[in-house]
Parts: C-alpha cells; sequence; structure tokens
C-alpha cells in the first residue's frame, strides 16, 4: 500500500495535547441557563470593542412538514422583518388589517377547492378586497425589513441568517457598546414575530436556498431516505404554497427555548449577558420542544449504480454509506474516516487514485451527508481522470475501501488526520465570529460546547476503530453509487 | 367536462410577483424623532415593554448608548525583549485558547531588491517557504508540517518579508523549528527555484489582464514614480536576470537577525516563551555582509493633475481610479481621514442616483503607509456611457469635503460603521499582536491602533474638515480603462490631456543561455545522453514522418473538457494538427513552412501570428527534433547544471528542458512565446508514461500548464513513425 510514506514513518510521535491546555477553552466559557431551557455561553474576549452573536435554531430544512419547502428560511429570514411591536407604527391596527386579508384570502381558497364552480367575479373582488387590506397592513408599518435598518444603523457586520438541514443560524456582529440591542431585538422577535410582508418574503424565499447538493445529486440519493425527514429536503420545492398560519405554527412548535442556542463572544462581561438574557428572554414559555421526527434509516437496497446523464457536466462517481446520527458514538470515527481518506495529498484515495497514474483528477469526502442529525450517510465522490472511466473510479473507490475495512491505518496517518481536526478546530475559535459558532456547533452537533471534548473523542479513537467502522458502515453490501456523465448534444461550458 | 384555467390571482400560488410590485417602498430611516412624533398618535393595545410603541420605529428601539468610541480598543499586554543578535521578539500570553499564532517580519521587501532585478524579494521569500531546508527536502517538510498541524504563509512585500505560521501548543517547539530552519538555512532546490521563477513569469501575464490590477499599477506608476518599490512590478526582463545564485545571496544578505521582529501568541507563559525563543533564535548568526537599505524613498506627491485612458473597445463597463499620495499610520489626522473616506463610500451611490440612477459601485479608501505614504484612491465600475459624468461627480464630491461643505450629521451616520470594522480588523489578540509587531519593525508608536481608534471616535466635525482640506489634494492622478467610443462626451471636459495607457508588457528577451564553454560541453554531453534514452540518435535522426493520437481534456474557461487530437508531421516541416473538442467544431491547423492556414469543416482562414507562433514551437518542441539540435547549427544547447539542458534558436524559440537524472529522459519542458499584443504565454508539459513506438521512446501522458495554470491532459492512444505519410493528406482542407 502506498500509503506507508518513510519520510513520515520518522515522526509519527507527536505528543498528545495534555487535557489541562484544552480545558482553557472551557474555562473561558460561562454557561448560562435560563429556568426556561435557552442555554446561552459566553466567552469573553475584552481585547476589541466588538460582540460576536450566534443563535441556533433546531429548525431546519429537516423540520419542515411535508410540502412546505422553504418554511425554515421563512422562520429565520422572518428576524428581518422585526417583531409585532418593533417596526409597527400600530401593532393592533396593522394585525387587524392582515388579518383581515387572511381571512379574505381563506375564503379565497375555499372557493378555490370547489374546483370547476369557481366564480370568477367573486374571486375578482376577493382578491382585491385581500389586497387592499394587506396593503393596508403595510401602511401601519416602518416599512419592509425593520429590523435590517436597525442593524445597518447600528454597526452591525457579518449579519448572516440560513436554514440549513439540520439548523437554522441567525449570525452578526456588533460594536460591544450596542449589545444590549441584540438581546432587545432577539427577545422581542422570538415573543412575537411578525407576519408583515409575508408575501414578499414568501417571493424573495422561493428559490431553493441551502439545498445539499446540485438537483442531480439530489435525485441520485433521494431514493435512499425512504420515510426519513431528510426525503423532502433531497428535492426542490416551492415556497409558494406556505401559508402565514403554517410560518406562526413552525415559529411556536419550533422557535421555544429548548431548542435555541446561542453563543455570544466578544467585548461583554458574562454578568451583562445573563442580566440581559433573563430580562430579554426570561417571559418565553418553557413549551417543550418537538419530539423528534422518526427516521428510517437510510436504506440502499439497489446496489447497482444509478446512472445520471447531465449535459455538459463533468462525470462524476459518488459511492455512499448509511451511517448513524451525529449522537453516534463511532460519529468521531467518521471524522478521522474522512481525513484518512482525502484530506491531503498523502491520504489514502489521494495516494491510491491520484497519484503518478491518475484514476481520479477530484476527490472528496463527506462525513455527514446531508446532516447529521439523523442516520444520514457517508459519501465519497471522485471525477475520473483523462481517459479514465467512471467503473474505473468506481473498482478504484471499492479498492480503497476494502483496504479500509481489512488493514488499520498507521500511526503516522492517524496522527496526521487528528493534527488536521486539532488545528482546524482550534484554528476557527480565532476570531470572535468564529468560536461563536464553533461552540453552536459543538453544542448542537455534539452534545457538548467544550472543544476538548471532541478532540478527546478524536484522540481516543484507535487505528482499530477505524478499521471496525469501515467494515461495519463503510462495507460493500451498502454501496450505493450514481454517476453524471456528459451526453452527446450538451454544450460544454 | 372542461378543465377551465384558474385566474391568476394575487395571492395564489403564482401571484407573487404581482405583490411585489404592489409592495411600499421602505420608509426613509429617517430621524428618529420624527418616527416618535408619527408613532405617538397610536395607541397599541400588545406592547413588549410600556415605551415599546411609542418609539417602535427608533432604529436604537429606545435604547440609549454611550457615545461611539467611548469604549476602546484595549492596550495589548505584549512583553518586549531583544536577542543579543538583534531579533526583537514580542510575546503576548493568551490562555483562552491552546493555539499558538506566531509573525516573522524580516527586512528582505522588494526596496531591499538589487537594481534590474525586481520580484527576487518574492521569489526568495517563496523558496523560503516551499524551497526545503539543510535538514528536510520540501516534500518531507510539507509531511512534516502536516503531521504537526501547522499552517505557514509566506509573502514579500514593498518593504518586509512576513511569515504567518499558525499551530496548536504542542506542535510549537518542532513548528518553529522548521520556521527557523527556513529562515537560516533553506536548502534551495533547484526545482523550487525553477517552480518559483516560473510562478513570477506567469504572474506577469496575468497582471495585464485583469482592469484592477492595470489600474493599480498605472495609478501607483503616476503617483510613486516608475522606479519606486511602491509601484515597480516584475516584468519578463527583471525576472530573466534573476539566477539561483541571485535568491542565495539575496538570503544571505537580507534575512538577517538584526533588524527581524518576532511576535507570538501563545498560551505558555511569558517567561517560558522567552526560553523557548532564546533556545529556537538565539543562535541564528549575523552575516558578513554589510545591513540592508529596508525603506524605500518618500515620494513626493505627483506635481500635476493627469489622466490616463486604456482605451478598450469592447469593455462595456469602465473601471474608474481617482487620488493621490496619502498618508502615514503615525499621522495623527488618519482617523479623521477614514472618516472621509467613509462619507465618499456613503455620499457617492446617492449622488448617483441623483444624477439619474445608472449603475456605478464605488470605493474610497485611505491606504496608509508605516515608513513612508501610502495611498487615496476613489474607484469605480461605471456604466460605459457614464464614465465622464461618475469621474465628475467624484471630483465633485471630494471637493466638497476639501472645502468643509459637509454636515455633523454625515459625520455621525458614518462613525459608528468606521469603528465597528476598525475593531473588527482587530479583534483577535494576533490580529492585534501582527499590527503591534508592524509598529514595533517601522519604528512607529506601539499604541497606534488603540490611538487611531479614539481618534476615530473623538474627531469633530471640524477636525475632519481640516484633515480633508489638508490632506485631499487639488492635482489627482485618474486612471481609466473602457471604451472611449461609448462615452457619452470626451474625457478631455476633464482634463485637456488624455494620455494613453500602454499595456504592452516588455517581451522577454530568450532564456539566458548559459553561454561559457563548459556549460556548452555539459550541454552536448546531456543531449547525447537524451538521444540515447530516446532510442538512439540515429533512430531519431531517421524519423521521416510521425503521427500521433492524443485523448484528454483540455480547461475550456477553467473547466476540463473532453478532446481527442491528432498530431503529423513530416520531414521538411510539414505539420498538421487536427482537434475534436466534445461538441465543438472540429478544428485542422496546417503549416508547410511557407502556407499557414486553421480550418473547420468547409472553410479556412490564414492562421493569426499568434496561433502561427504556437505551431512553429510546437514543430519546434517535437521531441525527435529537439533531441537533435546538437546537429543544428542556429541552436545553441546548454546545460547550466540542475539536471536542466536549455536549448535555444536565436531570439525566437528558446526550450528549458528538465531531465531524469536516472533516466536521462525529459521530465518537463518549459517554454515561452510572446503574443502579439507582448503578452507572454508560458507553457510547462511534463512527460510521463514512457513506451516505444516504433523504435522511439515517447511519452504516454503529457500534462501541460498554460500560465502556470493546468490545461491539458492528454494520454496518447496511438504513436506510429515512417508509417509513410503523404503531404497530400496533410495538405488536404476540412
Amino acid at each position: 500500500m502506498p500509503m506507508l510514506l518513510p519520510a513520515f514513518a520518522a515522526f509519527a510521535q507527536t505528543p498528545t495535547p495534555p487535557g489541562d491546555r484544552l480545558a482553557s477553552l472551557t474555562r473561558a466559557t460561562t454557561e448560562i441557563r435560563l429556568p426556561n431551557g435557552l442555554q446561552l455561553l459566553v466567552v469573553e474576549r475584552p481585547q476589541s470593542p466588538v460582540v460576536a452573536f450566534h443563535l441556533r435554531v433546531r429548525a431546519g430544512m429537516a423540520d419542515e412538514p411535508a410540502g412546505q419547502t422553504g418554511l425554515a428560511q421563512l422562520a429565520i429570514g422572518s428576524f428581518l422583518q422585526g417583531s409585532e411591536v418593533w417596526g409597527s407604527r400600530n401593532p393592533a391596527a396593522e394585525k387587524a388589517a392582515f388579518d383581515e386579508a387572511e381571512k379574505l384570502l381563506a375564503t379565497m381558497r375555499a372557493e378555490q377547492a370547489k374546483g370547476e364552480q369557481i366564480d370568477d367575479i367573486k374571486q375578482g373582488r376577493l382578491d382585491t378586497q385581500a389586497r387592499l387590506a394587506y396593503q393596508r397592513s403595510n401602511e401601519f408599518t416602518h416599512g419592509s425589513r425593520f429590523f435590517e435598518r436597525v442593524l445597518m444603523e447600528n454597526g452591525a457586520t457579518g449579519f448572516e441568517y440560513r436554514a440549513a438541514v439540520d439548523y437554522a443560524d441567525l449570525a452578526m456582529t456588533l460594536p460591544a457598546l450596542r449589545s444590549e440591542l441584540w438581546f432587545r431585538m432577539v427577545g422581542a422577535w422570538l415573543q412575537a414575530p411578525s407576519l408583515r410582508y409575508f408575501y414578499e418574503d414568501r417571493q424573495r424565499f422561493n428559490e431553493p436556498r441551502g439545498r445539499p447538493g446540485s438537483q442531480v445529486r439530489m435525485a441520485a440519493f433521494g431514493g435512499v431516505f425512504p420515510l426519513h425527514p431528510y426525503q423532502a429536503v433531497m428535492s426542490d420545492g416551492e415556497a409558494a404554497n406556505v401559508l402565514s398560519s403554517d410560518l406562526t405554527a413552525f415559529m411556536k412548535s419550533h422557535y421555544v427555548p429548548a431548542n435555541l442556542t446561542v453563543a455570544i463572544v466578544g467585548d461583554i462581561s458574562a454578568a451583562d449577558a445573563r442580566r440581559w438574557a433573563e430580562q430579554y428572554f426570561a417571559k418565553l414559555p418553557a413549551t417543550p420542544p418537538p419530539t423528534p421526527r422518526n427516521a428510517v434509516a437510510p436504506k440502499v437496497e439497489n446496489t447497482s449504480p444509478a446512472r445520471v446523464a447531465v449535459p455538459g457536466q463533468w462525470p462524476v462517481a459518488a459511492a455512499a454509506w448509511p451511517r448513524p446520527d451525529g449522537n453516534s458514538p463511532d460519529d468521531p470515527v467518521f471524522d478521522l474516516l474522512q481525513a484518512l481518506l482525502t484530506a491531503g495529498p498523502g491520504s489514502r484515495a489521494h495516494a491510491e487514485l491520484a497519484g503518478p497514474t491518475p484514476v481520479v483528477r477530484a476527490l472528496s469526502a463527506t462525513a455527514r451527508y446531508p446532516g447529521a442529525r439523523y442516520a444520514a450517510l457517508f459519501e465519497v465522490e471522485a471525477e475520473p481522470a483523462p481517459g479514465r472511466s467512471l467503473d474505473e473510479v468506481d473498482l478504484g473507490i471499492q479498492r480503497v475501501m476494502t483496504a479500509m475495512k481489512t488493514e488499520r491505518p498507521a500511526a503516522d496517518e492517524l496522527t496526521r488526520a487528528r493534527a488536521l481536526w486539532r488545528t482546524r478546530l482550534l484554528g476557527e475559535a480565532r476570531t470572535a465570529a468564529g468560536r461563536a459558532l464553533q461552540l453552536v456547533r459543538s453544542q448542537t452537533e455534539h452534545g457538548s460546547y467544550k472543544i476538548e471534548d471532541r478532540l478527546a473523542k478524536l484522540d481516543a479513537v484507535t487505528p482499530e476503530d477505524c478499521r471496525r467502522v469501515a467494515e461495519q458502515y463503510l462495507s460493500g453490501l451498502h454501496f450505493t453509487l450514481f454517476q453524471l456523465t456528459a451526453v452527446e448534444g450538451g454544450e460544454a461550458q | 367536462m372542461s378543465i377551465r384555467p384558474l385566474p391568476a390571482f394575487l395571492f395564489a400560488a403564482a401571484g407573487g410577483l404581482l405583490l411585489a410590485q404592489l409592495a411600499a417602498p421602505p420608509a426613509k430611516p429617517g430621524g428618529a424623532g420624527a418616527a416618535k412624533a408619527k408613532a405617538k398618535t397610536v395607541v397599541a393595545k400588545k406592547a413588549e415593554t410600556s415605551d415599546a410603541v411609542a418609539v417602535s420605529g427608533d432604529l436604537s428601539l429606545g435604547l440609549r448608548f454611550g457615545p461611539p468610541g467611548s469604549r476602546g480598543l484595549r492596550p495589548l499586554p505584549a512583553a518586549s525583549f531583544t536577542l543579543p543578535n538583534g531579533v526583537k521578539v514580542l510575546t503576548v500570553e493568551n490562555r483562552e485558547s491552546p493555539m499558538v499564532h506566531l509573525f516573522a517580519l524580516v527586512r528582505a521587501g522588494a526596496a531591499a531588491e538589487p537594481a534590474g532585478k525586481t520580484g527576487l524579494a518574492s521569489i526568495a521569500a517563496r523558496m523560503v517557504r516551499t524551497g526545503g531546508t539543510a535538514a528536510l527536502a520540501a516534500p518531507a517538510l510539507e509531511e512534516r508540517l502536516a503531521a504537526l498541524g501547522v499552517t505557514l504563509e509566506a509573502t514579500a512585500l514593498d518593504t518586509r518579508a512576513q511569515f504567518v505560521w499558525r499551530a496548536p501548543t504542542d506542535s510549537f517547539s518542532d513548528g518553529a523549528a522548521i520556521l527557523r530552519d527556513m529562515l537560516t538555512a533553506p536548502r534551495f532546490d533547484a526545482d523550487a527555484f525553477d517552480q518559483s521563477h516560473e510562478m513570477a513569469m506567469s504572474a506577469v501575464a496575468e497582471r495585464s489582464s485583469g482592469p484592477g490590477l492595470i489600474l493599480s499599477r498605472v495609478f501607483r506608476e503616476k503617483v510613486f514614480g516608475p522606479a519606486s518599490a511602491l509601484s515597480r512590478q516584475p516584468g519578463y526582463d527583471s525576472l530573466e536576470k534573476i539566477a539561483h545564485a541571485d535568491v542565495v545571496a539575496f538570503h544571505r544578505r537580507h534575512y538577517r537577525p538584526e533588524g527581524t521582529v518576532i511576535a507570538i501568541e501563545s498560551d505558555l507563559s511569558a517567561a517560558e516563551m522567552k526560553l523557548r525563543i532564546e533556545g529556537l533564535f538565539g543562535a541564528w548568526k549575523t552575516a558578513e555582509s554589510e545591513a540592508a537599505p529596508a525603506t524605500v524613498e518618500a515620494p513626493a506627491p505627483a506635481p500635476s493633475a493627469s489622466l490616463s485612458l486604456a482605451d478598450r473597445a469592447e469593455a462595456r463597463q469602465s473601471a474608474v481610479v481617482i487620488g493621490h499620495v496619502g498618508g502615514r499610520a503615525a499621522d495623527p489626522d488618519y482617523g479623521a481621514m477614514l472618516l472621509v473616506c467613509e462619507m465618499l463610500n456613503a455620499n457617492l451611490p446617492r449622488r448617483v442616483r441623483e444624477a439619474g440612477g445608472w449603475r456605478a459601485d464605488w470605493s474610497a479608501v485611505w491606504e496608509p503607509g508605516f515608513d513612508r505614504p501610502g495611498e487615496f484612491m476613489v474607484r469605480a465600475l461605471v456604466e460605459g456611457p457614464y464614465t465622464p459624468q461618475a469621474i465628475q461627480i467624484a471630483k465633485d464630491e471630494i471637493n466638497r469635503y476639501r472645502s468643509g461643505q459637509f454636515t455633523d450629521r454625515e459625520l455621525e451616520v458614518v462613525r459608528t460603521g468606521v469603528l465597528t470594522r476598525f475593531a473588527l480588523r482587530l479583534q483577535a489578540t494576533s490580529d492585534q499582536l501582527l499590527e503591534r509587531s508592524l509598529a514595533e519593525f517601522y519604528g512607529v508608536p506601539a499604541d497606534l491602533p488603540a490611538s487611531t481608534y479614539t481618534a476615530v471616535a473623538t474627531a469633530t466635525r471640524a477636525d475632519v474638515a481640516k484633515a480633508a482640506a489638508a490632506r485631499l489634494l487639488p492635482a489627482q492622478t485618474i486612471a481609466v480603462i473602457g471604451s472611449a467610443s461609448l462615452f457619452d462626451k470626451p474625457l478631455t471636459t476633464i482634463l485637456a490631456r488624455v494620455e494613453p495607457i500602454d499595456l504592452t508588457i516588455a517581451r522577454p528577451t530568450s532564456s539566458k543561455t548559459q553561454n561559457d564553454p563548459e556549460s556548452l560541453a555539459r550541454g552536448k554531453e546531456a543531449l547525447a545522453l537524451m538521444q540515447k534514452a530516446l532510442g538512439g540518435a540515429d533512430k531519431l535522426a531517421a524519423v521521416q514522418d510521425a503521427s500521433i493520437r492524443y485523448e484528454g481534456t483540455v480547461a475550456v474557461n477553467g473547466t476540463p473538457t473532453p478532446l481527442t487530437v491528432h498530431d503529423r508531421w513530416m520531414q521538411g516541416d510539414i505539420y498538421r494538427q487536427d482537434q475534436s473538442l466534445k461538441n465543438g467544431v472540429p478544428r485542422s491547423f496546417f503549416y508547410n513552412g511557407r502556407i499557414a492556414w486553421l480550418g473547420v469543416p468547409g472553410y479556412v482562414d490564414p492562421m493569426s501570428p499568434d496561433t502561427l507562433a504556437q505551431v512553429r514551437g510546437e514543430i519546434f518542441r517535437l521531441l525527435f527534433r529537439l533531441a537533435l539540435s546538437d546537429r543544428d547549427s542556429k541552436r545553441q544547447v546548454a546545460a547550466p547544471g540542475g539536471n536542466v539542458i536549455l536549448v535555444n534558436e536565436g531570439d525566437k524559440y528558446s526550450v528549458r528542458i528538465h531531465v531524469d537524472p536516472q533516466t536521462h529522459l525529459p521530465q518537463r519542458l518549459l517554454s515561452r512565446w510572446t503574443l502579439a499584443s507582448g503578452a507572454v504565454v508560458s507553457i510547462e508539459e511534463s512527460l510521463s508514461n514512457w513506451k516505444e513506438f516504433d523504435g522511439v521512446q515517447w511519452p504516454t501522458h503529457i500534462e501541460t500548464r498554460r500560465n502556470g495554470r493546468k490545461s491539458d491532459d492528454v494520454t496518447v492512444v496511438e504513436a506510429r513513425f515512417n508509417s509513410g505519410l503523404k503531404a497530400a493528406d496533410l495538405e488536404r482542407k476540412p
């Protein structure tokens, strides 16, 4: 096997970091838990007068009820519009007009449901009335995207909001002096989100965003998730059918304290953070979070590759194996396997397939596709080198995986894979926003905000663990493959 | 039963577009007071806080904050000491994370380059980083760094070379020792030199492609003068003059301990770090040679206004830069100028909206220098016709600040944003440490960031007006890339004299062949070995024709696209190449010394000079002919060392052949030619998987890099020699 590199062997021994040193990250972090279940993680970094805030909600695309694609993005994006009060000139009047429009729309939908007996004239009248009522509700606002203007006025930077597969995130950095603004904005929004400009937002979020890969990839893997929360995530849908009542219901059930994790990093004292958290978040009702959805483990029924022809596309071969969710004790092993396989020129798949006589020209592995809150996939994909066929790539991947489950990785391989993760995890904590993201990610995806816990788990993985997990999960029996091939007549870009 | 289509109603699934048009325009973010007054008339039943409704349009949400900047940057708790050899060391203890950040600043920037060898500092920095150390050859070194979790970047700037090193604390001593070895005992492999040199050559060609890069170059040449280290850029001529020995000499002279600053942030105590640093860098010996000049001469402001234009007929948009020499980071009015630029950024788009709302993107910067003045620039990307208007708007707007005609409100609107961005740029302790080490390196006050922050926070309207009046100059340098035929009025309405920008780059002379007799003799010797490896000189000389078919990919706009190629050559230099790109029209190239055409089915065109140059190069590089270059009196063959053979034919062709020291087969061919525009194309072909065809060795895998980027990757599917090709077949038009 080519992975034994003589020049490397001499340096196989790298000291393991003493636990005490890593624990300093945790010592610098204050955990605040409110009685309603809301968790806040605070790191004081008084050096520079800015504070990074990161809110993560356990409400991603996988949580969208059937047929309500786009809801997760609409929910996190509703922050921009403010709260029932903030951004409104007259909350009561605004709400009354909005509700009237909604009532007219409900009548319209009921009429439409009658099918062929639709009364066009009545529909037209309802439409005009609804439109006027909606316009009237907008007249009571301070304009669209009120909180976005608040952020601009107050010097916020790095503002991001995004719903991904498992979670929705809201992140920003504010001048330290204006930290309280974040608590006031987010507290008011969570307490009473506003539906104003719902129809414009629905239009805006109509394009599928943050979908896990291209349409082809989703189509190829979609069948692997029958009766699984990721099934809907694997296809495009339109937000056009989402109703404002759907959004209200979704936020009521998912945007609850126990489903929220907040990280705050920067020039703010833990005492201030606690005081403001109590002032602005304590009133949120301690509604229990929705029970996790049932997930039937992804199933690969057919070992023959699915071939999808895409005009003008470079061919890609992808192999995927079902893996357990992120809470599995084997989760860190998958991370190391990913690094062992494809991180850097010395990694196994690179050495074996992209060496001097290459079978592939590009190669990557994803440990958790499309997410990890539920049982998911471990995916390897590769593009054939010129003159090589997809079947050769397929065979090459199988060869590497077979070696994975028969031979334990050498000590130097494992050392390098661990070093990669350690540097990556420690490096991303450098900036305030990076550390805030890391805290919520570690907490939500690995069950502990303590990075040293994760690193200890990675360090505890033995060469035999790697072999065992490869054998148990990444074996040929569960092998699935899709291949994108260029077809005649397509336009090469 | 017929199904009637549903009317397209506003709120039906498809009706959103209509609605979007109906949407009320966003309310103006007017003063908080106005919003409050309106809101007071409203009675709300549901309020989160008693005063919330009254101020519900208040962009501070009813909160009152301290004055902007009243919470500043904290002083960095750095300890400093100087090693006996002159290395200045700064250490900061940060217990939060077991990670070490290390910066090494060396007085080995472009200002230290000998005359005519522009680009040497960058090549040297790249080689220090990637060329191995005395103890470890380059590949082993990269693996060692990966195992230690070290990331390391090296750059050469005008007056310094900068190394940024990061790793977990446990890897500190081992990983920093590698950096120490790079700085003090680099290996400088010949291969690493070739790669660094080639990358620098490729960068020259790329420099002439992006409008942004062209504008910066022209702007700096005007502002700082063409010879300044701040403006001069490596050209083919300067790079051609740089040899391996120059890098070694540059390193010996300029990578020296005195004047070097090393700064470290770690979770180790200051005392322990001091011990470790003394152990690591204490033995770095001062070089015998004289100390190097490390500073650049301060440029005088350009005496008069100028306007330069690169007229590009195809440009729909114009790229514009307007500005002049700027100031230093330690100037007391630096903070005020940051505010001026931010006001420009806030107001230029508004002025364009008022002028009719065409498209223009603006950015105004006050980029200070440490040891010399920096630059003031307003950049714009603007729809072609409005170019002159945009320039006029920028000039007017700059003038408005110069003459102090701006309001307190304008200033206050931008202050918070400037402060946040400033603080954000220095948010990590390591960011501040780098700033602090730059202060140490250039001898400016250590508390500069904190005092600048305070200056931004406290500058009054009068302060800012005074700074603007003093710093914004009437004599501006303006440079434009755009299509003059699109402009709605001539640029001469702005300035009477418009100078053309010369975009051609001095073409490279041929590779410097070492003309000494020894090198020439070695060249003959090396070539003889190569001839033998390829099948023997006689066998090569007997090749009357060759037909080779390739399959593989070529990068089309960066995307590898499958193609097949058929190359045919006959004695008398008759050459034809047929290409078939996936989904493209097949193309044929033909040349017989007199006639040259490029054809597609049913149609041929005379070959352009650029394509012809390329075809002649292909013929020149045909291996069986290249290997017999010693039999051609027009050609010169030399071997400067390092398994390299140089072949050139006057100024027209030159190829640098890297030979495998064991097999004597060529591994890489480096060649260059100049396009009509003056831009140079550099080609690097990697040859591998040798097989014998009709007694001749031929590579069956060829990977080509064009200007440093991967372009073709082909395998040979058929190679035939002396198969009896007919000239008529080669001449046949497609």
